[in-house]
């Protein structure tokens, strides 16, 4: 498993190094540069030339690009080219808001998503079985903005019952954790309710409930167990889905967050917060699948590393 | 037996209970609403801005938008500034410097400094009193960055003492001149050269100036939070905090002002926007004059609009009163001449080009187009730009003329026009209320598009260059006005511009806020916070 775990590290760099070449030269490809940005449209050419030495971006593009490569192996990534701030700084300041709001919606999401999905199979075309499934439809066709505006609305604005932006407390994190988690909910309940009603059928399931066994014990240590494989690759799949796609939630509520950090980076053309907060990203994503793929050991024992 | 003399006397314990909570509660009564009226009111305001981020307070490094300009309006000052209530040159008044002296051939200018002005005391330092040092530095640093035009008249300075600053001009100023100079923000707030020097590149998001609040907390792209400068030279603000958040979402902002969370929210420039905001709780709508002026501009340097007729068709094709109803009626004002209607040296003296489907007919004939043309443009995705261009090909489309509408990225536009790629250029702008400024950025040919001191001449025009440069030098203020209404006629004459409309941008705040002063207009965009705004009872 360790020789295996240190494979998929490796290949972390080389990733992360092509997705740096890629998004390097793109950035500088497209229409805007970030002292355009900063100086307005208005500025004459004169002035624009000047800022534009003063930030390195007259120099060649590959001497760009090595000297940006030596700070990120020193483990510098740079100064914003907007705000002149350090961009490890911002990120390290953005990251617990995005990452709290990814794990709190999860959270919420595996345990209503697993629950929601044995019920369901358990009480397979029965009322509860229609309404579950009626709630992961709904779910599923509601976007991430139009559920946190129609929450706020009716939580915050209606009932009163909790704020509407913000991030100051935990009371601020109710309502886009709900937001995000319900529509993963729905992911869940559905994907949980077929690979249950794949595994019910089973052999071993008919062997278990013959042996006398409990009816708990049958679904959720010899059933549920058997569903979790296919559970655990969804939910590590939108786990690095949920945590890039936090920018809506965090415009919608305005909370800090590093999804609001790229957009508004992306915005001013800012070349190192955005070739930074991609890397951050890709590093994220690639290191929840490596323990997505570990977990499955966890659960399943004839699962073997090599 | 007792009992029965306790209740034959009216003392039983029930009437005891009974009293003594009647008394308790009117005595207590007013005691509770006294206090209840007494309890201070919470002199916090939050401002949302359609902005999903801020790029800092360096205003000399970076443009300062809408959203900037809320915060370092009231971080910084200026030697002179505009009176809050309204833009009005009459209504200048003394800011940093208490006086000011201009030398008889209008080429030195001395500034008295107040005296006492603190900088904030922020950031752990003492950054310690203005002098005149700060005022040379500022305007010195902002001449190597965008203030280039703006203080290009300056030739050097001489600080006379820690108080008095002499500035001397390559040619004579008139007062108005210094005041474009020195009164026009953002470029020319005074930043303290001690904190710039000491704090580099961080002076971005850790401004010092001598405004009447001062930073104390950022978080990137989310909010930023400023405080009262306690020893600010007019006394402190009202205001205990105020919290700017930058909130892209329109639906957000709306609802947290339904909420109480947000007390001033910026909105859309759209009618039906500030019809709808003022049905929100608590709703104050605000326009802010004295608007943008909104230009479509020919290029006169080629096809088809080389031909002043067809340009001509093109100015007479377009219902002005129907163009001003669709973006409108409270948000646009009318404008006829290429000069903002507020501004000194406006005039509407100058030749109208009234919608007029039968001289559109006529001038196409005459041009030798007698079915109309094709023209094709880049044009912004933005609603400011996008809608009243397609309100003007459709009525461009009844008299035969096409115009093809290929929608690029706001920035691209920019980019774009700046190139020259486009026939036709729409843009909406404003600038220090005189018409040197304005006329000659878009109307002198040195402002060429495409040339090294390129700015935003779009229409190649160069027929009022004699007009703009004898203003520019001239000292009596009303020979100026009289050479920039001269410009306005030939610019109208030569019909190489169609001024379309004035538009405002609308805010809402509560009915509670209290500005402190009655608002009418400024160069801001935005209705700016004084030290006398608060929070009323709600």
């Amino acid at each position: 498993m360790l020789t295996y775990a240190a494979r998929k590290v490796l290949l972390i760099l080389p990733t992360i190094f092509l997705v740096l070449v890629f998004l390097f030269f793109m950035l500088r490809i497209l229409p805007g540069d970030p002292v355009t940005a900063a100086l307005g449209n208005e500025a004459s050419a004169e002035v624009i030339a000047s800022l534009k030495k003063e930030l390195g971006l007259d120099r060649p593009l590959h001497v760009q690009f090595l000297d940006y490569l030596q700070g990120l192996v020193k483990g510098d990534l740079g100064r914003s080219l907007i705000t002149r701030t350090s961009v490890a700084g911002e990120i390290a300041a953005a990251f617990p808001y995005t990452m709290s709001y990814t794990v709190t919606s999860m959270i919420f999401a595996i345990f209503v998503g697993i629950g929601m999905g044995v019920l369901t199979a358990i009480k397979r075309n029965t009322v509860i079985d229609y309404l579950g499934r009626i709630f992961s439809l709904l779910g599923l066709s509601f976007p991430v903005f139009f559920m946190g505006l129609l929450l706020m609305f009716l939580f915050a604005v209606k009932l009163d019952l909790l704020p509407a932006i913000g991030s100051g407390d935990l009371k601020h994190l109710i309502l886009p954790a709900l937001s995000g988690g319900l529509i993963m909910t729905a992911y869940i309940t559905r994907l949980t309710r077929s690979s249950m009603l794949e595994v019910i059928r089973a052999d071993y399931i008919a062997t278990a409930r013959a042996k006398g066994l409990r009816e708990s014990v049958v679904v959720f240590r010899h059933a549920l167990k058997n569903a979790l494989i296919s559970i655990t690759t969804i939910v590590g799949m939108y786990f690095g889905m949920h945590f890039a796609g936090s920018i809506m939630i965090e415009m919608i509520f305005a909370r800090p967050g590093m999804g609001k950090l790229l957009i508004t980076a992306i915005k001013q053309n800012d070349y190192t917060m955005v070739q930074s907060l991609i890397v951050v990203y890709c590093f994220i994503i690639i290191v929840v699948n490596l323990l997505t793929d570990l977990i499955y050991g966890l659960i399943d024992p004839r699962i073997v590393y090599k | 037996m007792q009992k029965k003399d306790n209740r034959q006397q009216g003392i039983t314990r029930r009437d005891f209970i009974k009293g003594t909570t009647a008394a308790t509660v009117a005595l207590g009564i007013p005691f509770i609403t006294r206090h209840a009226d007494a309890r201070p009111i919470k002199q916090e305001l939050v401002i949302a801005w359609d902005a999903s981020g801020t790029a800092g307070w360096d205003f000399h490094k970076v443009t300062q938008k809408t959203q900037e300009r809320g915060a370092s309006c009231t971080c910084y000052n200026s030697l002179i500034e505009f009176d809050r209530r309204k833009v009005d040159l009459n209504l200048l008044m003394p800011a940093l410097a208490s006086d000011w002296d201009i030398s008889e051939d209008g080429l030195e200018w001395t500034f008295k400094l107040l005296e006492g002005v603190r900088w904030h005391d922020n950031y752990g330092v003492e950054w310690g009193e203005l002098t005149a040092e700060d005022i040379e530095y500022s305007i010195k640093r902002s001449l190597s960055f965008g203030g280039k035009q703006q203080f290009s008249s300056v030739k050097d300075f001489k600080i006379l003492d820690k108080y008095t600053l002499k500035m001397m001009m390559q040619t004579p100023q008139s007062q108005i001149d210094v005041m474009a100079m020195v009164a026009k923000t953002p470029q020319c707030f005074i930043a303290s050269k001690k904190a710039i020097e000491k704090l580099g590149d961080d002076f971005n998001l850790k401004p010092v100036g001598t405004g009447f609040f001062k930073l104390d907390k950022y978080v990137p792209n989310t909010y930023s939070e400023w405080i009262p400068h306690e020893r600010h030279w007019r006394g402190r603000p009202m205001l205990d905090r105020v919290r700017h958040m930058y909130m892209k979402d329109l639906s957000s902002r709306e609802m947290a002002f339904q909420k109480g969370e947000a007390h001033m929210i910026q909105g859309l420039v759209s009618q039906r926007w500030y019809e709808s905001a003022s049905k929100l709780k608590d709703a104050d709508p605000v326009l802010v004059g004295p608007g943008s002026i909104m230009v479509l501009h020919f290029n006169t340097s080629r096809e088809p609009f080389k031909d002043k007729r067809l340009r001509e068709a093109v100015m007479h094709a377009i219902d002005r009163e129907t163009l001003e109803k669709f973006i409108g009626k409270n948000i646009t004002r009318r404008q006829i001449s290429p000069l903002h209607r507020d501004y000194m040296g406006y005039t509407e003296d100058v030749k109208r080009y009234d919608y007029n489907p039968d001289k559109v007919k006529e001038l196409l004939e005459k041009a030798g187009s007698p079915k109309g043309f094709e023209v094709e443009m880049k044009i912004s995705e933005i609603d400011d730009y996008l809608t009243p261009m397609q309100v003007v090909q459709g009525m461009l489309k009844k008299v035969g003329i096409t115009l093809k509408l290929n929608v690029v990225t706001h920035s691209a536009y920019h980019k774009l026009i700046r190139q020259d790629v486009n026939p036709l250029v729409i843009y909406g702008c404003d600038r220090f209320p005189t018409g040197q400024q304005l006329l000659e950025q878009f109307y002198h040919s040195k402002s060429i598009v495409g040339t090294p001191k390129a700015v935003t001449n779009f229409s190649h025009y160069n027929g009022i260059d004699k007009e703009l440069d004898t203003a520019d030098t001239e000292v009596d203020v009303n020979k100026k006005i009289q050479l920039w209404q001269e410009a306005q006629k030939k610019i109208m004459e030569d019909a190489v511009a169609y001024p379309m409309y004035i538009y405002q941008r609308c805010w809402v705040k509560k009915k509670w806020v209290d500005l402190g002063y009655h608002f009418e207009s400024n160069l801001e965009y935005s209705p700016l916070l004084s030290e006398k705004t608060r929070i009323l009872a709600h």
